[in-house]
């Protein structure tokens, strides 16, 4: 794969590609390879899609609707593996991907049933899980904290802990390899 | 080229190095030009100009170019963007010129601040006290006591451009390293220590007639005194030919490195 992107040069033999052979036709046919060796292209101080950008532009893509497909193509796959340094890091589905970067209001609180009760009945809402461990995935009211704050205050229930959790698809990715410190 | 200058240039807009790179090349401008002013005022000891030269444009420049070098051109060696570059279909004479374009591009940029400085502080009229020897300085000084006309801040703006190639040849050394070499940390090393080596070697004057002979004819002779106030047209014409001849052959020296050279 080295020597067919030129990044390497035989010491022996020739290369042909789609037909054509001559270090300026090569070249010209490396234009219509896609290729990634070892590692992907990740540049720091860029977000994913400013990734894209800057590929788009060194191509010469002057489409920038080719930026949003980034997003589409995360919605087409069905599992998702991260892998970070040619190491599985972690296995998992789009619906657990999903549940890992929704955003939501995490509530940890002595009577959780009480919780549910006020949740529906003074919030209104059903948009809600309740995990395993008892905890509360608010989905609703993220931008009011403070009227669910009262809500449960009012109602005597002692919470220990009430915050806003859920990821973008990028820090999901760097908190699991551990940080950015490690891209 | 021009698809791999403008990545080039959307990356290092986005590059927090460079952008730390030039606070403190405006840090260091406005410093010196106030320090120079306080030292005509008599408000600084003179004694101090040792330490104050480090902030004047060839120590600054010297130091900045051979960092942003080693961030951006071995970076890309690092991050793969080179790599996606020529297995994308680019040659490698492409690579190396849109990196070079790019890089003088940048140091163009950091030198800015140093320019405007000198002409804000020209246009105040005030006196300064120039403690090295540099073009910048010999404008502020103003021998001639001239004022800010069309005509001296064209003169103004072109001797600023002029420094601006000169520094970019005298910084085309980092090129050849970063190429050459793809390790940060060296290219910056050996960009600083000569460059230091190659000014000290001029310093020293009658001693090695022939090596100063030869060095005058590159950038590195090329800043004050042939580049001043009094400069004619023919200095800054000699001062940019021989720097873009500089250029010339280093980026040569590079290619024929690079060439054939494998990338991993």
């Amino acid at each position: 794969m080295r020597l067919v992107t030129g990044l390497s040069f035989p010491t022996d033999g020739g290369i042909e590609l789609f037909g054509h052979v001559g270090e300026r036709k090569l070249r010209m046919e490396r234009k219509r390879i896609g290729s990634m060796i070892e590692y992907p292209t990740l540049i720091p101080d860029m977000t994913a899609k400013e990734g894209l950008r800057h590929h788009r532009i060194m191509r010469g893509i002057p489409d920038k609707e080719v930026e949003d497909e980034l997003p589409e193509l995360y919605q087409t796959a069905t599992d998702f593996i991260i892998i970070h340094k040619g190491v599985i890091k972690k296995i998992l589905t789009f619906e657990q991907l999903g549940e890992f970067c929704r955003h939501h209001i995490l509530i940890r609180c002595n009577e959780p049933e009480k919780l549910v009760s006020i949740l529906e009945t003074e919030l209104k809402t059903t948009n809600f899980k309740v995990m395993p461990d008892k905890s509360i995935r608010l989905y609703d009211y993220l931008d009011e904290v403070e009227r669910v704050a009262k809500a449960i205050f009012d109602h005597g229930i002692m919470v220990t802990n009430l915050s806003n959790e859920g990821d973008t698809l990028e820090s999901y990715f760097l908190s699991t390899i551990g940080g950015d410190r490690n891209v | 080229m021009f698809n791999l200058i403008h990545a080039d240039l959307y990356s290092l807009r986005k590059s927090n190095a460079v952008r730390i790179a030039f606070c403190i090349t405006c840090l260091t401008a406005a410093a010196m030009v106030i320090i120079s002013y306080f030292m005509a005022k008599g408000s600084i000891s003179s004694e101090i100009s040792g330490n104050a030269s480090a902030l004047c444009d060839p120590m600054v420049m010297s130091m900045v170019g051979s960092l942003i070098a080693g961030i951006f051109i071995c970076g890309d060696f690092q991050n793969k963007t080179i790599h996606d570059a020529i297995a994308g279909g680019c040659g490698r004479s492409t690579v190396l010129i849109s990196k070079a374009i790019s890089y003088f591009i940048v140091i163009a940029v950091m030198l800015l601040p140093y320019a405007i400085a000198t002409v804000i502080a020209f246009a105040t009229g005030s006196e300064f006290m120039p403690y090295l020897y540099t073009a910048f300085f010999d404008i502020l000084a103003n021998a001639s006591g001239m004022d800010l006309t069309a005509e001296v801040f064209l003169k103004i703006t072109a001797i600023s451009v002029t420094l601006m190639i000169v520094y970019a040849a005298q910084l085309s050394i980092c090129v050849l390293f970063s190429f050459l070499l793809k390790r940060p940390t060296l290219v910056v090393a050996l960009g600083i220590g000569s460059i230091m080596l190659i000014t000290m070697v001029m310093g020293l004057g009658d001693d090695f007639e022939i090596i100063e002979s030869i060095l005058s004819l590159t950038p590195f002779a090329m800043n004050y005194p042939t580049i001043s106030m009094e400069a004619a047209a023919g200095d800054l014409i000699k001062a940019i030919s021989s720097s873009l001849g500089f250029i010339l052959l280093i980026l040569g020296v590079t290619y024929a490195g690079f060439r054939k050279a494998e990338i991993k």
